[in-house]
């Protein structure tokens, strides 16, 4: 990190004139768009008052079938925030320089996933208002909460992320607030004023930024690192057949960066399609982010793999039971239709380099990757709870 | 599926709205990549 300062030259003002346009100027789309969501969102949360009312049964949800698609979608959307982290904090420690467009765009996506994610927790839980259980406070008379619940270590995991996450996004936001409170003279200045903690761009000031996020950047890996592993022990520790495995931590942790790398990749396609940054992510950043995915791609496949190979070798009737069901059983169209969106698509796509320069193609890519990625997050709770040890207990689940 | 869907169009709508509250690409980090030779000819 380099105080940008002395770079002044002709391409100065285009940087600040093209970067900022988006926050001066509003299309009446724009509207149009939000009160859209916001219509939708207000769907969702009527729904979920119409939840509180009548009792988490409403979702479908019962006995073999304890988890469905709030689970899956927690996991999903856990898994969406690696995208930050990853491009950003890997990236940044490995010095690439091409990331520099990039991170923005998937920090933010970090920070919105875990809040999307946290809130699949309190629907998760029916009963929210005693939300409390989880705040992991000390219980020396050995009262609730249970340190043994997988929810439990959910909540922890999540809230240690959401808060590296939060200041991971504000440290460089510093600099950038400290220029839109300088440049902006509506509304939003008081609030420019107050985010950007006096910055005035010092070598001090600059010196300080660079030793934080020295810091930051290593921790936020880890604890990327580790969040998934802890939302892979949820199954790992289970005796659910087809959970009770090692390699869910590791298979748990590419899989989250696999569909993060893609959600990038869709959101960079459409900023800049839609605020005319051609100049600041060019091809040669969809080329990277579509190696990134093969890689990626290679990774989970690999894992997938093991995961099933062992199984397979070991054919115990329980676990087989499983596996059956998505090789040729109920569950065998989404399941295949995931194989095809996440793995070979990509696979036979991503090898190609004149794919990778296209940006449409990568993003297809990215859009094939999250939805083959949401149906593997499903399949991998409903085929094993809908299949217990005993098979007078078997059930299905469809979500209502 | 409702709650799902309004959750995913929750994601959308504050993506939409941080963009009119931050840069979507870091400035400061745009300006100290021309300093390593970037482009914005």
């Amino acid at each position: 990190m380099t105080n940008p300062a002395p770079a002044d030259g002709p391409q100065i003002p285009k940087i600040n004139r093209d970067l900022l346009e988006p926050l001066l100027s509003t299309h009446w789309s724009y509207f149009l768009l939000v009160g859209a969501l916001a219509g939708l969102v207000a769907a969702g949360a009527g729904a979920w008052s119409y939840q509180f009312r009548t009792g988490i049964g409403q979702t479908n949800l019962h006995p073999p079938v304890f988890w469905g698609v709030y689970i899956a979608s927690f996991i999903f959307w856990v898994g969406a925030s690696h995208s930050g982290t990853f491009i950003s904090g890997v990236l940044r420690l490995t010095k690439a320089e091409w990331r520099r467009p990039v991170t923005r765009i998937a920090e933010l996506m970090t920070f919105i996933s875990l809040i999307i994610a946290t809130l699949f927790v309190f629907y998760h839980l029916g009963r929210v208002w005693r939300w409390y259980y989880l705040i992991p406070y000390p219980n020396q008379r050995e009262i609730w909460p249970n340190f043994r619940s997988p929810l439990m270590w959910d909540a922890m995991a999540v809230f240690t992320y959401a808060t590296a996450s939060t200041i991971y996004l504000y440290l460089p936001l510093i600099p950038d607030f400290a220029l839109m409170r300088d440049r902006i003279e509506d509304w939003r200045k008081p609030l420019y004023r107050v985010l950007s903690l006096g910055w005035q761009g010092t070598q001090h000031q600059w010196q300080v930024l660079e030793t934080a996020m020295r810091i930051i950047t290593p921790l936020i890996v880890m604890v990327m690192v580790s969040v998934h592993s802890i939302v892979g022990w949820d199954f790992g520790v289970s005796l659910v057949p087809a959970w009770h495995s090692t390699i869910f931590a590791p298979y748990f942790v590419v899989g989250a960066v696999h569909s993060g790398v893609g959600l990038v990749v869709i959101g960079m396609y459409i900023l800049r399609k839609v605020y005319h940054l051609e100049d600041y992510i060019g091809q040669e950043h969809f080329d990277k982010m579509g190696k990134l995915l093969l890689l990626t791609t290679l990774g989970l496949a690999y894992l997938y793999f093991a995961e099933l190979l062992t199984i397979w070798y070991g054919n115990i009737p329980d676990h087989m039971w499983v596996v059956d069901s998505l090789l040729s059983g109920p569950f065998a169209v989404p399941f295949w239709f995931m194989v095809a969106c996440v793995y070979v698509i990509p696979l036979l796509a991503l090898t190609l380099p004149a794919f990778r320069r296209r940006p449409l193609g990568v993003m297809v890519i990215g859009v094939l990757i999250n939805i083959g990625m949401y149906i593997e997050r499903v399949l991998l709770i409903v085929p094993p709870l809908s299949y217990p040890r005993l098979p007078f207990n078997w059930d299905t689940y469809v979500p209502s | 599926m409702t709650i799902v869907a309004g959750s995913l169009a929750l994601a959308i709508l504050l993506y939409v709205l941080a963009v009119k509250f931050v840069p979507i690409i870091s400035v400061w980090e745009e300006k100290e990549g021309l300093m390593h030779g970037g482009r914005h000819e």
